[in-house]
């Protein structure tokens, strides 16, 4: 599909790198969620992030996010601190958890999304999205009311219905079924390819090959950082892996 | 962006609001404001009529002019402390979890999407305190000079103002990220200057100038707020000032609300969610367990103080075979108290100190109600529902996890009171604390505090005890008496007894502790050793009541059951 309320590549620079972390953590108390992390992600990148539960994924991505304050350390989407105004434009984050509000349908928080984030030509852009993710039919209902599998496909509706150059995705395919999820790879590659830069955590292995790059975490630190190509997927999830390389 | 953002915001809230107001049956709300107009009305009326001495017996005007500011002023700081607080754990406001997600992560000026939560938490709190001020005022107004309106004026006025503190503060604490131990530090400051400065005014400057207007002196740091609420008798120029100050925390509030942290605010709206709906079904226990995890005050991960038993020890060697069943004669009560010691012994410091500081505030209420108001037993009424509901800790463990109860093979009504012992013996050191505190401030009623002070910790406690064993669900049964299964009943029951039900379930408990205010009302009009007396029998006779019905209620539920369904039965 067309994303054609988004700005071409290049339309609206964005410096590099896309994604910075430098020295970032967190912790509650005593529990360390992530250890002191570093990492770059260049424009246009697609990255997998995968890890055992516990491993820091979610806590990472809502850091780049905005919705977690860093314990340390410092974290940049484009060239901006993690949840300022520029940054927060530059992001869409498709939470592990949809949120929705308990008195609008699909079609009224596609507007408002698609509005707050002054999103020109929307009309089109959320028809064509509900349409890949077959929501059409329940356009007018109300999503707060879905099962798990639809609340999912109205989230992905609402990540993708207004412009981002970055990305975040945790948990993408809990709960959706076949036909969600090619959407879903669907839409990640149309995305990518319009230069847009992912970053999706998930412990979906199969579809860990399509990004060009794999990055693993086991208990709050990096224990690989790659291409896919010959990584031990299931020795990094299950926290067995050799140190970083 | 930000224009349309405004105006997409805007727009879309005022839909929500028309579809909100649509679903709204407005004959019945207007039913329910004509109800409690009519009745609260009637009320404050005949109350304010009918209750003598409620400011105090022999205290006049101008020696109410002279103490009352610093006096008055400690709920003005008490309000601060709470503000700074809540501040620093990330309050005062909750935001929807979506508009978190959809509004908040995007681009717009986040002021404005915050700036009507904050202005709703203003209003609503300035608006009900007000409303409690102006009925405060219509109370004493019938005993002091001032007319009534003045008095409701300056009550409303003096409720909207603490309310406005409370809010400022805590807006003004989270946005410039106040840590918690500073905000505990500043409101624990301002509180005991307050204090200080009242202990100092009632005791020394009254003492030799009382009965000169306008001769009190400003020694708290709240003392001019409070005399707002005096305006009902004299209006001083300066106390503008207060009104001015309290106005400029508004404003600063507003301004910077748009710093508010979006994470504190996600784990806030959560919790919120979940603690109106907690409220609106009258689940105190639930309502008590989301304002801690609002406040963050999880129990220790270690105990203050570990004992031989706790440590951990490997398991003799069990003989083969089938594993001995053992049956509630058989369990040794040592076991339920041990863990009833375990989980008290991780409370965390914030929820002792208030434990610490209610029996405090208990205590002096004890003697001022003996000595002043009578009302004063109201305070020490809620000091006591709330270290009861502290101190209950292993058994509302018990009670929240009903999975693991019923899988054991004992007597829930044993395994409950025997949960007991250990808050009992929590509620026997907390009773002396305020017992010693109240002899402090009074030293003449110390013989009376000290001998009153545990049957009266005890029987206070009885409201917190039955609402915890109340919120157990029934052993028994899935349905009710009548055969309908029990999340039917509210359905199933015409709507006048549905509301007599809900209010009753509400009050008992606050009724049942008031068995515990009960002696020390004994004690202000006969204050004598027989008084005593009798009120540890009382006492005793109450609680063994408590004990028995908590270890045969689920007995007696079976029994009635087994009545009612013989009775269907014999009719079908």
């Amino acid at each position: 599909m067309t994303r054609t309320n988004r700005p071409e590549p290049g339309a609206r620079p964005v410096p590099a790198p896309a994604i910075a972390v430098e020295a970032l953590a967190k912790s509650y108390g005593e529990a360390t969620a992530l250890d002191p992390l570093d990492l770059r992600v260049e424009i246009g990148e697609r990255v997998t992030l995968i890890g055992h539960n516990g491993s820091g994924k979610t806590t990472l991505l809502k850091m780049l996010a905005g919705v977690l304050e860093p314990t340390s350390g410092s974290a940049s989407v484009g060239g901006h601190s993690a949840g300022s105004p520029d940054a927060r434009a530059a992001v869409s984050y498709l939470a592990d958890q949809p949120v929705f509000y308990d008195d609008l349908s699909v079609w009224e928080h596609l507007e408002y999304v698609a509005r707050l984030h002054d999103t020109e030509a929307w009309e089109q852009q959320a028809v064509d999205l509900v349409e890949m993710v077959g929501l059409t039919p329940r356009l007018d209902d109300l999503p707060s009311t879905f099962s798990r599998g639809l609340k999912q496909k109205a989230a992905i509706a609402l990540a993708f219905v207004r412009p981002f150059d970055v990305l975040l995705v945790d948990e993408p395919f809990v709960g959706l079924d076949r036909t969600g999820r090619e959407a879903l790879m669907e839409l990640f590659a149309a995305a990518h390819d319009e230069g847009a830069t992912l970053l999706v955590a998930t412990h979906e292995l199969s579809s860990v090959r399509e990004s060009g790059r794999l990055i693993a975490l086991r208990d709050g630190g990096v224990v690989y950082d790659g291409t896919p190509d010959g990584a031990d997927l299931s020795a990094l999830t299950e926290g067995t892996a050799p140190t970083a390389e | 962006m930000s224009n349309d953002a405004r105006a997409t915001l805007r727009e879309m809230r005022q839909t929500r609001t028309r579809r909100r107001l649509g679903e709204v049956e407005w004959f019945d709300v207007a039913y329910r404001v004509y109800l409690f107009a009519l009745v609260g009305l009637i009320v404050v009326v005949t109350a304010s009529d009918a209750i003598e001495g409620v400011v105090g017996d022999g205290v006049d005007t101008d020696e109410l002019l002279a103490v009352g500011p610093s006096i008055i002023g400690i709920v003005v700081v008490v309000a601060a402390a709470l503000g700074l607080r809540s501040g620093a754990d990330g309050g005062p406001v909750s935001v929807e979890l979506a508009d978190i997600r959809h509004v908040l992560l995007s681009p717009m000026p986040r002021r404005a999407a915050l700036l009507r939560p904050v202005g709703q938490r203003f209003r609503s709190l300035g608006f009900g305190l007000a409303l409690v001020g102006a009925v405060l005022g219509q109370l004493v107004a019938t005993e002091l000079d001032g007319s009534r309106a003045a008095w409701a004026a300056s009550g409303a006025l003096f409720g909207a103002m603490v309310g406005a503190t409370f809010v400022g503060l805590a807006v003004l604490a989270h946005t410039l990220r106040v840590p918690r131990w500073a905000a505990t530090l500043l409101g624990g400051g301002l509180l005991v200057w307050q204090c200080a400065g009242a202990w100092w005014v009632w005791n020394e400057e009254f003492s030799s100038r009382s009965g000169e207007l306008g001769t009190a002196p400003v020694v708290g740091p709240a003392d001019l707020v409070g005399r707002i609420a005096l305006w009902g008798i004299e209006q001083r120029p300066v106390d503008w000032v207060a009104v001015v100050v309290t106005a400029a925390l508004v404003v600063a509030a507003l301004a910077l609300c748009g710093r508010l942290r979006i994470e504190p605010l996600a784990r806030r709206g959560e919790l919120v969610s979940q603690l109106r709906f907690a409220a609106t079904v009258q689940d105190l226990r639930t309502v008590v367990l989301l304002r801690r995890q609002l406040r963050s005050e999880n129990l220790r991960a270690r105990p203050w103080f570990a004992r031989s038993h706790d440590r951990a020890v490997r398991p003799a060697p069990q003989p083969s075979g089938r594993p001995k069943q053992l049956t509630t004669s058989e369990v040794s009560p040592s076991i339920v108290w041990h863990r009833g010691g375990r989980s008290l012994r991780r409370l965390p410091l914030a929820r002792l100190t208030r434990i610490a500081a209610m029996a405090a505030i208990g205590g002096v209420a004890a003697t001022l109600t003996v000595s002043s108001s009578p009302l004063f037993g109201l305070l020490l009424l809620a000091a006591l529902f709330i270290v009861g509901l502290e101190c209950l800790e292993p058994l509302s463990q018990e009670v929240d996890r009903p999975d693991l109860t019923d899988r054991l093979p004992i007597d829930r009504g044993w395994l409950f009171t025997h949960l007991l012992v250990a808050p009992a013996g929590m509620l026997v050191s907390t009773a002396l604390i305020g017992a010693a505190t109240g002899a402090v401030a009074a030293p003449s009623q110390a013989a009376g505090l000290f001998v009153l002070a545990i049957p009266v910790a005890v029987a206070g406690a009885a409201g917190p005890i039955v609402a915890t064993v109340t919120d157990a669900p029934a052993a028994t049964s899935s349905t009710n008496l009548f055969g309908s299964p029990r999340d039917s009943e509210s359905v199933m029951m015409p709507p006048e007894f549905a509301g007599f039900g809900t209010v009753a379930r509400t009050l008992l408990p606050v009724l049942l502790s008031a068995a515990g205010v009960l002696p020390v009302y004994a004690m202000r009009y006969q204050p004598d050793a027989t008084t005593a007396l009798r009120s540890w029998v009382g006492v005793a006779l109450f609680a063994s009541a408590l004990v028995w019905w908590i270890r045969r209620r689920d007995v007696w539920g079976v029994k009635i059951r087994q009545f009612f369904e013989q009775g269907r039965a014999a009719s079908t």
